[in-house]
């Protein structure tokens, strides 16, 4: 290359005109702070646990507070044996949360993996999985749930791998959808020309495209897990005594609506608070990774 | 069959590539879609071909199936003796660097999530060097096509459509192919940076002596870059020739029809750009001559059989019954 | 063109300016049209001209971050004066327009015979039987064969061309004075263009309508239209005569412009000349002329002021401080090439036209 010079000097006065593509100043998003904030209280508060000086131990009876709404010494109240309800939100919480991960971890991991390999390799793959995603979705839910909990009986194994075997086909689908979209693009095609390998296209160039979508959905997976799990135990299929979930708090106080409202209307609270912060965080996060595909 | 013959093969020793009575079609519910039906063409080293014909032509198609992206439902595709059409995929894969390629949309031809020059030098990490570039030679491609290299760490969506089509070129070069099929590369930009980008693919191709497969629908561009031009409709060849000679004394007619039909060429006393009727179905194409349908000096011929493609002097073939060219029945 | 009767379309002085997340874009920036009866006129610009904002704005399809300044009169109607029950029947009436994308104005659910009569039926109170006779004879004149039949289709079942026949049928439903055609063949093939363009042509002469043409193509814009309008950064750079504007240009840009397209006139692999740089960003438009970044004709003065567009002679409109073909311009170009740059700092060599 003889003439490298002038084609830097001609590239400089590209320079000087290059786009600073308009990206929109991000506005400071309180709603998205506020519910960035309370999940990693959430976890942090749960995680800790025993450690921290105002949780008590959540089986622990205390006879002069039985069925009392929220004091001081009782943020929550306490239940119909005494039992601290705060305490109890926090240690089910921890239940909850861990139902709520892994059942995340493994629909994304399953679920992304056969709605990736369908909508790339396509084919008789897309056919099985297709076959696999249509058949599951379609038998009834709770009738699966209920009869996975009698064959195994209740505990948080079969809780997990119930409410996973919900969310793999419907992880799968819409990773399958999203890949189908990302493959069909010029992108990959030219990555094909170039003689790329199929596996590395496939985490190269259409893996990071459809992680953005993936990892969405696996907040709004995160939360509609915990809403499951809740009524799972609502529903006694859930984990049993002494173990305690949030679903089982609430239960426990439908029981005895009248006298402890606040057992169904507190924990209620935090459930719904941070299922709805999981549900704003994976929308966001959806609209924020979408801008860095508009491009020009 | 219509608008097929080999009669415009160049026995020429620095033949790249040579398509043979190449068939691509797609299966449909109800049928299928003859997408290119019988088509032979050859590209010389250092030659520009232009395929220029109406969306659904099977120009694109044609291109495509040349790298077996389709593979071709029968025919035969040669680059350099070896037959594409019958390699298995690895083998096939190993001669993917010499056949490069440029897309039409510039945005969706980049990865989004990818710097330029990760882009750019991708070629060299699946094949290492082959020749002129090398890693640490990047920036100077990147110069090479107009892309300041201080730029090479942002991502695609920073750059203008123009700019975008720069670095697919780069992309394509840091292989040093022989051949780079261009589908429709300027279609999508405007004018002013059409100019850009039509200059650079000359620069390029002299530079580094690659040859040039062209697809467009628009003739001006076309008949700009190419050397020899080959004009398409519903799947099959009209027209081969060099390209100011096709330009000058265009003989089928639908590429007369084609070039009276490029606007700013409007005058009250020419209708041969208005095509009766529409294009027919791909699905169940005319029989004979497939432009017969809309043709206006079809005869019975016409309709029944298909012309072969022939000679009419100075490298310029047609198929056609009834070439528009003087001293040829 | 200056008709002693009203004028068709009086634009004066009009501004289009959005709010983005990053800041407002003045897409349309003060310009003024008058467009006479039964006359056709081509807006030729690029993508980001404001060529198209234009024309949507012309016809009341502001987007909802648009706001307006400046008068339109259609009919001698100023169109911010109709009331309430005026506008329902004016806009699609009085002025139609014809979209780029005929999938964008057909409802692809719906057959072709119920969105063609809608119309008549809502804006000309007509009966069902009187609108359909009426949509069969409108289909006919844009040249749909077997009309009865395309009546019971759906848009899917028609092929580009004969879709964008459908859409010129509706936007003639109402017996427009001024149509407004938005690059109406960009998305069709050219033996399909110069079918669609000829129909336009045909049709405007027949019905008497006034004709805006928005496309990017000079070319389509060539023996289509009385007058041509450039546009360049939302400003018109220049409006003349078709003839006079391909003769005797005046801007560089529309000389740049011509200057960059091959044309088959051309021998095969002619030099092209590309406009050096790219359009200015409408964020942070420049102070000065919008074109004088990559004008090879720019002094200090383009930098500093922007033209105004100004009548030479004989309806050439243009807005330059040193116009090609003048003897300003040929000293403005003069100096610059024994400076080898410009003022605006645009080098003059050959490389430097080739780079973005």
């Amino acid at each position: 290359m003889t003439n490298v010079a002038p084609d830097m000097a001609r590239a400089s006065v590209a320079a000087a005109a290059i786009t600073e593509a308009a990206r929109p100043k991000r506005k400071v998003n309180w709603v998205f702070r506020f519910a960035v904030g309370w999940l990693a209280l959430v976890v942090v508060i749960c995680m800790l646990g025993e450690l921290l000086p105002f949780v008590k131990d959540p089986n622990e009876r205390d006879a002069q507070a039985i069925s009392q709404g929220p004091s001081w010494d009782h943020w929550f109240g306490t239940a119909s044996f005494g039992q601290d309800v705060f305490s109890r939100v926090v240690i089910g919480g921890r239940i909850s949360l861990f139902v709520g991960f892994a059942v995340t971890v493994i629909g994304i991991a399953l679920g992304g993996l056969l709605g990736l390999l369908a909508g790339f390799l396509r084919g008789w793959v897309d056919a099985v999985v297709r076959v696999i995603i249509s058949v599951t979705l379609a038998i009834p839910a709770l009738l699966l749930v209920i009869f996975i909990v009698a064959i195994q009986g209740q505990s948080l194994r079969t809780v997990i791998i119930a409410v996973s075997l919900l969310a793999i086909p419907a992880l799968a689908r819409i990773v399958r959808g999203s890949t189908l979209q990302v493959a069909d693009r010029d992108f990959v095609k030219a990555a094909k020309v170039l003689g790329v390998k199929k596996l590395s296209i496939l985490v190269r160039e259409v893996l990071p495209n459809v992680m953005p979508t993936l990892v969405s959905f696996a907040f709004l997976t995160f939360g509609i897990v915990l809403v499951a799990e809740s009524s799972l135990s609502f529903l006694g299929l859930s984990v049993e005594a002494p173990t305690i979930t949030w679903g089982s708090i609430i239960g426990e106080g439908r029981i005895k609506f009248a006298e402890t409202p606040h057992m169904v209307f507190l924990p209620g609270a935090v459930l719904f608070l941070t299922v709805l912060s999981l549900n704003f965080v994976g929308d966001q996060l959806l609209k924020r990774f979408d801008i860095k595909e508009s491009g020009i | 069959m219509a608008g097929s013959g080999t009669a415009h093969l160049r026995d020429d020793p620095n033949v790249l590539v040579r398509v043979e009575h190449m068939v691509v079609e797609f299966p449909i519910s109800g049928g299928r879609v003859h997408a290119v039906s019988d088509v032979s063409f050859d590209l010389v080293e250092g030659e520009t071909l232009g395929i220029v014909g109406e969306s659904g032509c099977g120009k694109s198609t044609t291109a495509r199936a040349v790298i077996q992206m389709p593979r071709p439902t029968s025919g035969n595709v040669f680059f350099r003796g070896t037959d594409l059409t019958t390699l298995p995929s690895e083998a096939l894969r190993q001669v993917r660097p010499d056949l490069q390629m440029i897309f039409q949309d510039p945005i969706s031809s980049l990865n989004p999530r990818r710097t330029v020059r990760d882009i750019i030098a991708e070629g060299l990490r699946v094949w290492g060097s082959r020749g002129t570039w090398t890693p640490e030679r990047i920036d100077e491609l990147m110069a090479a096509v107009g892309i300041d290299p201080r730029y090479g760490e942002r991502k695609p969506h920073q750059f203008s459509g123009g700019q975008c089509q720069r670095i697919s070129i780069a992309r394509a070069l840091v292989l040093d192919p022989k051949v780079i099929i261009c589908d429709e590369p300027v279609s999508a930009l405007d004018v002013s940076v059409q100019a850009q980008i039509l200059n650079l693919l000359e620069d390029m191709k002299e530079r580094y002596g690659v040859s040039l497969m062209f697809i467009s629908h628009d003739l001006s561009v076309v008949k700009n870059i190419s050397d020899r031009v080959m004009v398409m409709y519903m799947g099959k060849v009209c027209e081969v020739a060099g390209s100011d000679d096709l330009f000058a004394r265009p003989a089928h007619p639908y590429t007369r029809a084609l070039m009276a039909a490029i606007p700013g060429r409007h005058s009250d006393d020419d209708d041969d750009g208005v095509l009766e009727g529409e294009l027919p179905s791909a699905i169940d194409p005319p029989t004979g001559c497939r432009f017969h349908t809309r043709c206006p000096h079809s005869q019975q011929i016409c309709k029944t059989t298909e012309p072969e493609i022939r000679g009419i002097g100075d490298g310029h073939f047609v198929a056609c019954h009834f070439p528009q060219v003087a001293g040829v029945e | 063109m200056a008709a002693t009767t009203t004028p068709m379309l009086e634009v004066d002085d009009l501004r289009v300016r959005f709010a983005t997340p990053a800041g407002t874009i003045t897409a349309v920036d003060g310009v003024s049209l008058t467009l006479g009866e039964r006359e056709s006129i081509a807006i030729v610009g690029e993508s980001g001209s404001g060529k198209s904002v234009f024309a949507r704005t012309l016809i009341n399809l502001l987007a909802g971050n648009g706001t307006r300044t400046g008068t339109i009169k259609i009919g001698g109607r100023d169109i911010d004066e109709l009331s309430t029950a005026e506008r329902k029947h004016f806009f699609g009436v009085q002025a139609a327009m014809v979209f780029q994308d005929p999938m964008t104005s057909l409802n692809p659910v719906k057959r072709i015979g119920a969105q063609l009569t809608e119309a008549m039926r809502y804006h000309l109170k007509m009966g069902k039987e009187e609108a359909n006779d009426r949509a069969v004879g409108l289909l006919r004149q844009v040249h749909i064969p077997s009309p009865e039949k395309r009546m019971r289709q759906y848009p899917h079942e028609l092929s580009g061309g004969m879709r964008q026949r459908v859409v010129i049928a509706m936007a003639l439903a109402c017996e427009p004075r001024l149509l407004i055609a938005d690059e109406p063949t960009t998305a069709l093939d050219v033996t399909v263009q110069k079918a669609i363009l000829d129909l336009l042509d045909d049709l405007r002469a027949e019905r008497n309508m006034s004709l805006i043409l928005i496309t990017h193509d000079l070319g389509v814009a060539e023996g289509r239209a009385d007058r041509i309008g450039v546009m360049y950064a939302g400003r018109l750079m220049e409006l003349a005569t078709a003839k006079d504007l391909f003769a005797d240009m005046r801007h560089p840009y529309t000389q740049a412009l011509l200057r960059s397209i091959p044309s088959t006139d051309m021998a095969s692999h002619t030099r092209l000349h590309p406009i050096p740089g790219r359009p200015p960003d409408l964020l942070n438009p420049p102070q000065g002329c919008a074109f004088a970044a990559r004008c090879r004709h720019a002094q200090p003065e383009c930098v500093d002021i922007k033209p105004n567009l100004l009548e030479s002679s004989g309806d050439h409109w243009y807005a330059c401080h040193f116009p090609v073909g003048t003897s300003e311009g040929r000293a403005a170009l003069e100096r610059n090439e024994t400076a080898g740059v410009t003022a605006a700092g645009l080098p003059l060599d050959e490389a430097a036209e080739e780079f973005v």
